[in-house]
C-alpha cells in the first residue's frame, strides 16, 4: 500500500490520518499553495498540488513564492499572449506543469508555444471533443521537435515510459491510475478515480482499509478491468496500439480514422525514442 | 530430452468446436493404480538413463478436472517412487485454465511448474462449454485463471487455432492475441479436423498460409513489439541458428523424442498419432518405458527422414527447416504411406515462396 | 538567416516589386500560422542560426504581428522586419507601445521607402507616422529600379526621424515571366554614376550604405569603387547568393526574383545549411551556362576570385525562359 499515492482536497484533519504518504492535493485556491506545501510536508510528502483554474492561464497570477513546489495547473485555455509574456519569466523558476483543455482548438498550438518556451505542459481531455489532426500535430511536435523543448503530456509520458512488453496507462499523468493513485473524500472514503469520487462511488468508506487495499477483491477487479475489452473481437481489443491507450477512447465510434491512427503514430514515436534512449537528454519534473 | 504427452484424463469441461475428444469416446480417466505404475516405470527408466531428462506434459481433456487430490496423490507417488530421479523429471501442463484455483498453483509449484500452456479464442462460440459452446462463460473463467497465474507470478503461453471463422480477419486476430499478452508467447496453428466437420470450421492448408501470410509482414516489421509469435519466430530463429530449435513437425527427428501415455495406459508416438489411432506402442502395464522408447517402429520414422532427403525432398531448398514434415501428415486418409513427404509440402513452400522470401528478402539456397 | 513571410498581401503596388510573381501565385489570405512560425524558429535554431527576417507582403498586416515578434525575441532571436511602414494607426500605436523600448541590437526594421514625390499622400503620411514612432529602430531601404533615381528624401528622413544611419540599397531585377520595372543592363553604368553622385551626402551625414545582392562590380569605375568602399565602411560585396525565403505555407525558395525556380518546402530539408547548399548548387548550374550579365563575365578574374557574381541570375533565367530548352536540365524551373 505504501507505494500508492493519495489524492485529496486540502483538509488538515484528513491529512493528519496519514503518515509518510505521497499526497496530491487538489485546490482551487492559489493563495493556499505555500501553506499546503508546508503542512503536507510535515508528516507526509507533497507529491503535487493540482490547481483547477477555471479560466485563461494568462490571468493566473503566478508568483516566485511557489519555487520548488510541484504544481499542476489545469486551465481552460491559454488566454492573452502578451499578458502571459509578462509572467513568463516566473514560470521558468517554478516546478510547474500547465494543462490546457483538449476541447479548445487553439490550445493545441498554444501548448506548442508553451513547450517551445521551455514550460512543461500538457493536454487534458474533459470530454469527447478532440481534434485528432491537431492532436497528431502536437504529438509530432512533442516527439520529433527539431530543438529541445519542454515536455508535453500525455505524449511525453507514453514516449518515455514505453517498454515493449508492458502496457502504459497515461492516466498517471492526471493522477488517475488506480494502480498508483487513490482518491480520498473529505470523509476519508476511498475511490478509484476522480470521477468515482465525484459520483460517490467508493471501494471502501473506511480510511483504515487503505492499508490492505491490495487484498480487496473490488480493488483487484478494477485493476483487471482491462480484460473486459477482450471478450469481443472488435475495436480496442484488436487495436495495434492498445498497449499505450488501453481503450481510453472506447466511446468514439469511428476508431479506425481517429484514435487508432493517432496512437499508432504515437507508438512509433515511443518506439523510436526507446530504441535511441541513450541519445536523448531528459528533464524530470514531478513524475506521474 | 524425450517428451511424454501424458493424458491422464480425456474428460473436458469445454466443448470446443474443433475438438472431438469429448464427442468421440466416453472419456476415460487414469486410475490411481495406473498412475502409480506410470511413475514407477518412469523411475525405472530414469534410473537406467540417468544422463537423460524427461518432460512430462500433463494434457487432457482438461487435466484440472482431475482435481486437487489427484495431483496431490501424483505428487506423493513421485516423492515415493521417484526419490532418486525426480530431479530428472520435469513437469509441464496444458490447461484451459477455467478451473484454476490457488490450491492447484501450490501443488504445481511443488512439482516445479511455473508456466502453463493454454489456448484462447477471440471469436465467439468456438471455445466454451455446453452444446451452445458458451464462450462468454469460458472467457470469464479463463481470465479468472489468468489472474490467479498473475498473482502467483506464473507465466503462460497459448495456442490459437485458426478456423474458417477467422480467415477474413487475420490482422484483427493477430493484434487481439498480441494485446492479450504483450510479452508474446503464442502460436497460430491450423485447425485439424479428424472426423466430420460438424461446425463448418475447417480450412485448407492454403487458407492457413494466406492467413499467416497476411500477418507475417506486420510481425516482421515490428518484431520487438510482438516477440515470440509462432510459427514466425521459430522459422527466423532457425535461419539464425541453423536448424537448432525446430518443433517436432519440422525437425525430422521426433522418432525417439516423443511418447504418448493415455488414460488406460495405452501408448503411442504422440498425442496426434493417438488421436489418429496410429503408431501405437502397446500398454504401459505390459511394457517398460525403455521397451517403448526402443520400439523398432520408431526406427522407421528416422529412416523416413533419410529416405525423403534422397527422394521426395531431394534438392528442396527448404529441407533444413522442414525435413519432410510430420510423418502423420504423410499418411493417406487410409493411414498408408509413411515413406512420403508431408501432405503440407505445397503449402509450406507456398508460405516460404509467396510470403517469407519476398517479404524478408532472405533467399533459401539448396 | 532566413526571410519568413508573415503575409502574402501588400498595401502598396511598387513598380519594381520583386515579390510580384510569388504574391500573384499565392492566395491573398495566406498568413503564417503559429505552428509554422514555431517550426521555422526551431528549424533555424537547430541550424545554429538565431537571426530571422520577417517580411510579407506587408508583415504588419498579420493579426499576430506583434506577438510573433515578441515570441521570437523571447526565444532569443535577432529579429529584422522588412516593412513599408504603412499600417493602421491602431497597429502602429500598439507596436510602438510594445516594441519601441526593445534593444535595437535585437530588433530592427528596414523600412522600404519610395520617393514621396511619386507616392500618394496618405501613404507618405503613414510612412512618416511610422518613422516618427519607430525610426530609432529603423534603417531606411531603397530599391533602385531606374537609373535616374533620387535619394535626397532619404537623407532628409534620416535626419528628421532619427533613423539608423545606414541605407540599404536594393537593385530591382527582372522577375522571369513577369513584367516588373528594373534597371536594364545597358543602363547599369548610368545607375552607378547616379549613385556615386550622392557620395558626398553619405559622407556629410555619416550615413553608410549597404548594397543588396545583384550589383555587378564592373559597372563601377575603380574610383567609384574606392568611394563606395568608404561609404559602405568596408563592407562591400557584389554577390548573388540564396537569400532563402520561406512562404506562409512553408514553401521555400532561393529569393523573390527566383521564387519559381526549384521551389521546395522547408520539410524537404533538415537544416538551413542544406537549403543554402541546394540553391547555391542550382545557381552554380545557371552560371555554368552563362556566367553573368556581360559577356566579359565568362573570363573575368574577379568572378573567378569571387569578388563579383556577375549580377543577379534572374537575368540569365529570364533569357533562358524565352529560348528553346537546350541547356542543362537543372537550370530550368521545376
Ligand atoms: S486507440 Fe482507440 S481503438 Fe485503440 S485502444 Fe485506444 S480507444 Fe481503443
Ligand atoms: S508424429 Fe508428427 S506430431 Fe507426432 S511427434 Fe512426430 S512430428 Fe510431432
Ligand atoms: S517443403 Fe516439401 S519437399 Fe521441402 S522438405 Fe518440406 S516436405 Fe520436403
Amino acid at each position: 500500500m505504501n507505494d500508492i499515492r493519495l489524492v485529496c482536497n486540502f483538509n488538515i484533519d484528513l491529512i493528519n490520518n496519514f503518515q509518510g504518504k505521497a499526497i496530491v492535493i487538489k485546490t482551487n485556491n492559489i493563495d493556499e499553495i505555500q501553506h499546503i506545501n508546508h503542512v503536507v510536508n510535515k508528516e507526509n510528502k507533497l507529491h503535487c498540488i493540482v490547481v483547477n483554474h477555471n479560466g485563461a492561464l494568462s490571468t493566473l497570477p503566478v508568483t516566485d513564492n511557489w519555487e520548488g513546489i510541484p504544481i499542476h495547473i489545469f486551465a481552460t485555455r491559454f488566454g492573452n499572449f502578451m499578458q502571459f509574456i509578462e509572467q513568463k519569466h516566473i514560470y521558468h523558476k517554478l516546478s510547474i506543469r500547465v494543462f490546457l483543455s483538449a476541447e479548445i482548438e487553439t490550445n493545441y498550438r498554444d501548448l506548442q508555444i508553451l513547450s517551445s518556451f521551455g514550460i512543461d505542459c500538457g493536454l487534458y481531455f474533459p470530454n469527447k471533443s478532440i481534434n485528432w489532426e491537431k492532436l497528431n500535430d502536437l504529438m509530432y511536435y512533442s516527439a520529433y521537435g527539431k530543438v529541445q523543448h519542454a515536455s508535453i503530456e500525455p505524449f511525453d509520458f507514453v514516449i518515455k515510459k514505453f517498454e515493449y512488453n508492458t502496457p502504459i496507462d497515461f492516466s498517471n499523468v492526471y493522477f488517475e491510475n488506480p494502480h498508483q493513485y487513490l482518491h480520498i473524500s473529505d470523509e476519508g472514503k476511498v475511490a478509484l478515480s476522480g470521477l468515482d469520487l465525484h459520483n460517490c462511488k467508493f471501494i471502501t468508506e473506511n480510511i483504515n482499509d487503505l492499508e490492505n487495499i491490495h487484498q480487496s477483491s473490488e480493488y483487484k477487479n478494477v485493476l483487471n478491468n482491462w480484460q473486459n475489452f477482450f471478450t469481443k473481437l472488435e475495436d480496442c481489443s484488436c487495436c495495434p496500439s492498445w498497449r499505450i491507450c488501453l481503450g481510453k477512447f472506447n466511446h468514439i465510434s469511428d476508431k479506425t480514422n481517429t484514435c487508432q491512427p493517432f496512437f499508432n503514430d504515437l507508438m512509433d514515436a515511443a518506439e523510436l525514442f526507446h530504441e535511441n534512449k541513450s541519445k536523448f537528454k531528459t528533464r524530470e519534473l514531478c513524475q506521474p | 530430452m524425450p517428451t511424454i504427452i501424458f493424458k491422464p484424463t480425456e474428460s473436458c469441461n469445454s466443448n470446443c468446436a474443433y475438438c472431438d475428444v469429448v464427442a468421440r469416446k466416453a472419456p476415460k480417466t487414469m486410475s490411481l493404480e495406473l498412475l502409480e505404475t506410470t511413475f514407477i516405470k518412469i523411475n525405472e527408466y530414469l534410473l537406467e538413463n540417468n544422463k537423460e531428462k524427461l518432460t512430462l506434459i500433463w494434457h487432457g481433456g482438461e487435466p484440472l478436472l482431475l482435481g486437487i487430490d489427484y495431483f496431490k496423490t501424483a505428487l506423493r507417488f513421485i516423492n515415493e517412487h521417484c526419490k532418486e530421479t525426480k530431479h530428472l523429471l520435469e513437469h509441464a501442463i496444458q490447461s484451459n485454465l477455467t478451473l484454476m484455483k490457488q490450491e492447484f498453483i501450490d501443488i504445481f509449484r511443488e512439482m516445479g511448474i511455473t508456466h502453463i500452456g493454454t489456448s484462447f479464442e477471440p471469436i465467439a462460440n468456438i471455445r466454451g462449454p455446453g452444446k451452445e459452446i458458451n464462450s462468454k462463460v469460458y472467457n470469464k473463467k479463463f481470465f479468472e485463471g489468468i489472474n490467479i497465474l498473475k498473482d502467483n507470478d506464473f507465466g503462460w503461453g497459448f495456442i490459437y487455432v485458426v478456423t474458417k471463422k477467422a480467415l477474413s480477419r487475420p490482422l484483427d486476430i493477430f493484434y487481439f492475441l498480441s494485446n492479450l499478452k504483450l510479452s508474446g508467447g503464442f502460436m497460430m496453428n491450423p485447425v485439424l479436423i479428424y472426423g466430420k466437420d460438424e461446425n463448418d470450421i475447417s480450412i485448407t492448408p492454403k487458407e492457413y498460409v494466406d492467413f499467416i501470410g497476411e500477418i507475417f509482414p506486420v510481425w516482421l516489421k515490428n518484431k520487438k513489439r510482438y516477440p515470440d509469435v509462432d510459427p514466425f519466430k521459430t522459422i527466423m530463429k532457425n535461419i539464425e541458428e541453423e536448424g537448432e530449435s525446430l518443433g517436432c513437425v519440422d525437425s525430422g527427428n521426433c522418432a525417439y523424442g516423443h511418447l504418448y501415455i493415455g488414460p488406460s495406459g495405452e501408448t503411442s508416438q504422440c498425442g496426434r498419432s493417438e488421436d489418429w489411432g496410429i503408431i501405437n506402442y502397446g500398454n504401459i502395464n505390459d511394457r517398460s518405458l525403455k521397451e517403448i522408447f526402443e520400439d523398432p517402429r520408431r526406427e522407421e520414422l528416422l529412416i523416413r527422414t533419410n529416405y525423403l532427403l534422397e527422394n521426395d525432398c531431394a534438392g528442396c531448398r527448404f529441407w533444413k527447416i522442414c525435413h519432410g514434415g510430420c510423418p502423420l501428415d504423410a499418411y493417406s486418409p487410409e493411414k498408408e504411406g509413411l515413406m512420403r513427404k508431408t501432405a503440407w509440402c505445397d503449402v509450406r513452400k507456398l508460405f516460404m515462396e509467396k510470403y517469407f522470401e519476398p517479404i524478408t528478402g532472405i533467399k533459401f539456397n539448396k | 538567416m532566413a526571410n519568413l513571410l508573415l503575409t502574402e498581401t501588400c498595401v502598396r503596388s511598387c513598380p519594381y516589386c520583386f515579390a510580384k510573381k510569388h504574391m500573384a501565385d499565392s492566395a491573398s489570405d495566406n498568413i503564417l500560422s503559429w505552428e509554422n512560425l514555431i517550426y521555422v524558429a526551431d528549424f533555424l535554431e537547430s541550424s545554429g542560426d538565431k537571426h530571422i527576417a520577417l517580411l510579407g507582403g506587408e508583415p504588419s498586416l498579420h493579426p499576430n504581428f506583434i506577438e510573433f515578434i515578441i515570441y521570437l525575441l523571447e526565444r532569443n532571436f535577432h529579429v529584422n522586419i522588412f516593412t513599408s511602414g504603412i499600417m493602421s494607426e491602431e497597429k502602429l500605436m500598439e507596436s510602438t507601445k510594445v516594441l519601441s523600448g526593445i534593444n535595437p541590437e535585437r530588433l530592427s526594421f528596414v523600412c522600404n521607402l519610395n520617393n514621396p514625390k511619386t507616392s500618394n499622400f496618405s501613404e507618405v503620411e503613414s510612412v512618416k507616422r511610422f518613422l516618427k514612432a519607430l525610426g530609432h529602430l529603423t534603417s531606411p531601404g531603397f530599391n533602385i529600379y531606374k537609373p535616374d533615381f533620387d535619394l535626397d528624401f532619404i537623407f532628409q528622413y534620416i535626419n528628421q526621424f532619427g533613423l539608423k544611419k545606414h541605407l540599404r540599397l536594393g537593385l530591382a531585377h527582372p522577375i522571369p515571366g513577369k513584367k516588373n520595372k528594373y534597371v536594364a543592363i545597358d543602363e547599369m553604368q548610368k545607375m552607378a554614376n547616379r549613385l556615386l553622385e550622392f557620395n558626398e551626402h553619405f559622407a556629410r551625414f555619416h550615413v553608410t550604405c549597404g548594397l543588396d545582392c545583384g550589383f555587378p562590380m564592373c559597372v563601377f569605375t575603380n574610383e567609384q569603387l574606392g568611394s563606395l568602399y568608404k561609404i559602405s565602411s568596408g563592407h562591400l560585396k557584389f554577390g548573388c547568393g540564396p537569400a532563402v525565403d520561406i512562404g506562409t505555407d512553408m514553401s521555400i525558395w532561393c529569393c523573390f526574383p527566383l521564387s519559381d525556380f526549384h521551389k521546395k518546402t522547408i520539410f524537404d530539408f533538415d537544416n538551413m545549411h542544406e537549403v543554402v547548399q541546394f540553391y547555391e548548387e542550382k545557381q552554380r548550374l545557371v552560371r555554368g551556362e552563362v556566367s553573368g550579365l556581360f559577356e566579359e563575365c565568362d573570363n573575368c578574374i574577379h568572378a573567378n576570385d569571387r569578388l563579383c557574381s556577375g549580377g543577379c541570375v534572374a537575368h540569365q533565367l529570364s533569357w533562358f525562359k524565352d529560348e528553346a530548352m537546350v541547356r542543362m536540365e537543372g537550370i530550368y524551373y521545376e
